[in-house]
């Protein structure tokens, strides 16, 4: 790979590093070279106050790449009509109607509101100027798919912000040839120093404050009388400091702070982006990765040393920067099923136009409620379902119409991903209704029902007899057939346990039928052993069998509704309050170094006694106490009478209810909301306390 | 696992003649249309494979039921000649981890290849579950970035075990489990294909022994048949190295009629034979849940203490007396508690 020669020839040394950088770039290197790219001066970091004033060609895509990939995607709205024709085929309907404007996005108004003024102020300064300082950091957090990058790239847009984008960059040494030997490659490392991802992301972060893009057009203030000729250095260089107001870094795809060394690396340069002036604000994405549902989770939960294997706030910030007044953490919500039925339907409405299969209104709740908020997956679901026409199906009248609706559900239900879906739901309704022969029919049934259990009764066996002292349990054979069950399950044992968990009680007359079913629930738990290897490999079935077992039979049918594990929910506020535990216990370690009032307490001691410390101490409101506390000291055990939990319904309408305007779990959110906005996010007014 | 580690060579030299090849790959599907199960799904995937612009995809489900198969198949019928420049493969014996995500992937994913439109390149990651986390959360933006060159799809047997913000980017695709009457066509067909002599009773317990497993079935019924040269019942289960049923079935009925001595003996034959604890435990496992002449509550419990022993033999205690405990439970539960009292 030839191209740099003259960027290689001008360096100190020759560096390997430097080598396949995308071709797009050869221009600008070419361009910059007289800036001078001696990679040896870069090397060694530079302390971040002071940025070296260089383009490095190795670097400079990073800037560029990004910048062009902006200009893309403006670009994209302004002809995506006319070429909607030609060019459908090619791509992803998320990129393709990736949201524009505001009035595109389906985030809540609120949350785009707040995220405007974090950039105005932190452009700024806000009202009064002085809020700059405290807007370095600004953290979207939230489940996948809620919008987050659209948000920013949207108000980007509006605010005519610049976005510098970090990625992560492939490493020449592979990027080259896949098959070099070992022994070259390692010596060749060792010959040139090798240049690591977090050098290369320190340099980043504080070129792109110092540094202009040549393809940026002048800076707003200067328009007037600069001309905006285009591609010009000569406009960009005396205005620095101006242009430098008009952009954000986006952190989006970070490096790998699962590893500890990196993390530190990372959270250093955080940390100076917070406390200095003049580099440029940072915007994070977090997306939650979730709990991957697995019976290790609350094993890990439990026990101290968890194991941190998803990257969340806490990883990527330090903890230094968590709850200071430099980092503003805005948390993004599901999208709410309304909203979100309304951006795919002004989706739609855009796609009319064009050769492809219109869905129907009910294939379009069906994507929206089995999305669970998150608007990409729904996006995807639905192109995957309707993307292309079925000819097949096309010319036949209303007759054949209604098969392919039937065909398109059973198809969405293989689609979409949730655990919601149809199929958990007939699951929960087969075990937990506990249909046996000979059952009379629900007043409900049709004459249809009624047969068909009769040819089903007719193909089960009796049960041959118990033994005499066992007579206790006999039981009509069941219609339930649990392999079947097994095999079409689209959830694992464990994920299942949690459900049969959430919903059994409103399922039994007696507390001996309770007994016995938590009796099995606690069995299964119980012989799944530490680890995955010493599982029961049969909990399926004999969950099912002891639900079956312990059931009423018939089941009394009471309008049950099938409700979602709360265990999750759970296990998110136990980190939390573990992760604020973990707050208090710094803050005491600080501040026993100035008083002798605190110190020395252990985990639990904070946990259990430092309660009403902290709560009076919060009241005197003399003392910094991380406002995180009151997540473990008030616990208000408030529960109301009916589960809390979400229902599962066949047609899910609960699910999705928009979580924005709705305060659900009572008290607890929102006291925590309240201190957190009155403790975590800065107002104009304390400032002057700091 | 031997047939998985045979799949990747195995289309390389299916020329030569004198070599026999695996029948998992001989008759594996080469167009979706062959593929067994799960119609509606495969249904949609063949217009995409008409259409091109195939989104991002997971497809998850148990072990042998088509999920690889699909995908090569998907990416053979959308790129065609252009299968070998424009697809890359990786799967868990591949290293995986964050370096190659950033690099050999984001190469593949930069490297420029001339496809028709409405193509792209492909990016098949196989049992994508046992990517460690880090390189998941590493490869969700390489996703994003290269969408309009290229697609990923992912095989994986839990798709809980992908992290969030990429199964928010793709389209997950379950796939259950086989129906025997679909694997019965199958290897009826092959059987049919391959001049395979066979009976009833053999290809029930193929059935049997594979659970659902094509691959497995498949497998199974070659093996049978090169060795044997018949598919029978006892040949299958020799070849397959499990108990035979019929003498598990007399255990359990000795066990039901609280004839410890009976079901010991038979216990002990087994064992003679040289098959392992797993091995029959496994096999009473099968027999019970599906063993008519056990009133359910008894299946119930006795599936509670095969459970329980299972796995104390996977912790390592895989001894007879182990399994005469078992014996000895079961053949408990139906004697009258009066007995025990002391």
């Amino acid at each position: 790979m030839p191209p740099f020669s003259s960027s290689q020839s001008s360096g100190s040394k020759p560096n390997k590093r430097l080598k396949p950088t995308s071709l797009r770039t050869t221009n600008l290197n070419s361009v910059r070279n007289d800036a001078g790219p001696p990679s040896k001066k870069f090397k060694p970091m530079p302390s971040l106050s002071q940025p070296p004033k260089f383009i490095v060609p190795g670097n400079s895509n990073l800037l560029s790449s990004s910048q062009s990939n902006v200009k893309g995607k403006g670009k994209e709205k302004a002809t995506s009509t006319s070429r909607a024709q030609g060019n459908e085929n090619d791509q992803l309907w998320i990129d393709m109607y990736e949201p524009t404007a505001e009035e595109d996005l389906a985030v809540h108004k609120r949350k785009i509101e707040n995220v405007r003024s974090w950039l105005n102020e932190a452009l700024d300064g806000g009202p009064g100027g002085r809020l700059k300082a405290y807007r370095r950091i600004l953290a979207l957090t939230g489940a996948a798919g809620t919008g987050k990058t659209a948000t920013i790239r949207v108000l980007a847009r509006e605010l005519n912000l610049e976005i510098l984008e970090w990625k992560n960059t492939v490493d020449e040494s592979f990027a080259g040839d896949d098959d070099h030997d070992d022994e070259q490659g390692q010596s060749s490392w060792r010959n040139q120093d090798y240049e690591g991802l977090m050098q290369k992301f320190q340099a980043f972060i504080t070129r792109a404050s110092t540094c202009r893009s040549l393809f940026s057009g002048p800076p707003p203030q200067s328009q007037s009388e600069a001309k905006p000729s285009t591609k010009t250095s000569s406009t960009s260089s005396p205005q620095l400091n101006t242009s430098s107001k008009r952009r954000i870094i986006l952190l989006e795809d970070l490096p790998n702070i699962l590893h500890s060394g990196t993390q530190q690396q990372f959270h250093a340069v955080l940390e100076t982006v917070a406390h200095s002036r003049d580099l440029t604000p940072v915007v994070l994405i977090v997306s939650d990765s979730g709990v991957r549902g697995e019976a290790s989770d609350d094993r890990m939960a439990s026990g101290r040393g968890r194991v941190k294997e998803t990257v969340d706030i806490r990883t990527a910030l330090p903890s230094s920067l968590l709850g200071s007044q430099w980092v503003t953490e805005i948390k993004f919500n599901p999208i709410a099923s309304t909203l979100m039925t309304r951006a795919l339907q002004s989706m739609l409405t855009s796609l009319s136009s064009s050769s492809l299969q219109h869905p129907s209104k009910e294939t379009l709740d069906m994507v929206v409620e089995s999305s669970n908020g998150d608007i990409r997956s729904a996006i995807m679901a639905l192109q995957f379902a309707c993307g292309a026409r079925q000819p097949s199906f096309e010319p036949q009248g209303k007759k054949r119409k209604k098969g392919t609706t039937g065909n398109s559900r059973a198809l969405l239900e293989a689609v979409t991903r949730r655990e919601q879906s149809l199929a958990l739901f007939h699951l929960m309704g087969k075990v937990l209704y506990n249909k046996r022969k000979g059952d009379p029919p629900g007043s409900s049934a049709t004459k249809k029902d009624i047969q068909r259990d009769k040819e089903l009764d007719a193909k089960i066996k009796d049960p041959p007899p118990l033994p005499s002292h066992l007579q206790l349990h006999d039981r009509r054979s069941s219609r339930v057939d649990i392999d079947a069950i097994y095999g079409d399950s689209p959830i694992d044992s464990s994920l299942y346990s949690l459900y049969i968990h959430q919903n059994y009680t409103q399922f039994c007359n007696e507390v001996d039928e309770s007994e016995a079913i938590s009796e099995w629930l606690s069995w299964v738990d119980y012989s799944g052993g530490e680890a995955w290897y010493q599982a029961n490999p049969h909990r399926f079935h004999l969950l099912t069998m002891g639900t079956l077992h312990s059931l009423p039979s018939p089941v009394t049918r009471r309008s049950q509704k099938i409700f979602k594990p709360e265990f999750f929910d759970v296990l998110s506020k136990h980190r939390e309050c573990e992760d604020a535990v973990e707050d208090v216990l710094e803050w005491t370690r600080d501040a026993s170094q100035h008083t002798n009032l605190l110190g020395g307490f252990s985990r639990s001691e904070v946990a259990t006694e430092l309660g009403g410390v902290l709560k009076a101490l919060d009241l005197t409101g003399r003392h910094t106490v991380p406002p995180s506390h009151r997540r473990f000291s008030l616990l208000p055990f408030v529960k109301q009478t009916n589960s809390t939990g979400i229902a599962l319904n066949e047609d899910d309408a609960g699910a999705t209810e928009a979580p924005d305007d709705v305060p659900t779990p009572p008290r607890r959110a929102s006291s925590v909301d309240r201190s957190r906005e009155s403790g975590g996010w800065l107002e104009e007014d304390d400032i002057e306390d700091f | 696992m031997s047939s998985s580690v045979a799949k990747g060579k195995a289309k390389a030299n299916g020329t030569a003649e004198a070599y026999e090849l695996p029948w998992v790959e001989k008759y594996r599907p080469s167009v979706l249309e062959d593929i067994v199960g799960n119609t509606d799904t495969i249904e949609r995937l063949k217009v995409i494979a008409r259409d091109g612009n195939c989104p991002h995809i997971i497809i998850s489900g148990m072990p042998g039921i088509g999920k690889t198969t699909s995908i090569h198949c998907l990416a053979h019928q959308l790129l065609g000649d252009a299968y070998k420049e424009g697809v890359l493969e990786l799967n868990a014996s591949d290293e995986r981890g964050i370096d190659v995500v950033r690099n050999k992937i984001k190469t593949f994913a930069q490297k420029k290849v001339t496809l028709p439109p409405g193509r792209h390149k492909i990016i098949i990651l196989d049992e994508a579950d046992s990517m460690t986390g880090g390189a998941q959360q590493a490869l969700r933006r390489t996703m994003e970035i290269y969408s309009n060159t290229t697609r990923f799809c992912l095989a994986c047997n839990m798709s809980n075990k992908i992290i969030e913000p990429i199964q928010s980017r793709c389209a997950i695709l379950r796939y259950s489990r086989l129906r025997d009457a679909e694997i019965l066509k199958r290897l009826l067909e092959i059987c049919e294909m391959e001049k395979v002599q066979y009976n009833d009773d053999g290809l029930t317990a193929l059935i049997f022994t594979s659970e659902g497993d094509m691959r497995q079935a498949i497998n199974n019924l070659q093996s049978t048949w090169s060795g044997f040269g018949f598919v029978s019942g006892d040949n299958v289960f020799k070849v397959c190295d499990q108990p035979h049923p019929i003498i598990v079935q007399a255990i359990i009925r000795a066990c039901l009629k609280a004839d410890i001595d009976g079901a010991m003996e038979k216990l002990s034959e087994l064992w003679g034979q040289g098959y392992s604890a797993v091995d029959i435990v496994v096999t009473i496992f099968r027999v019970v849940k599906t063993f008519d002449e056990i009133p359910e509550y008894t299946k119930l419990e006795y599936i509670k203490e095969i459970g329980w022993t299972h796995m104390r033999i996977l912790e390592g205690v895989g001894t007879l007396i182990q399994l005469g405990g078992l014996m000895a439970r079961l053949c408990k539960l139906n004697m009258k508690p009066e007995l025990f009292s002391i």
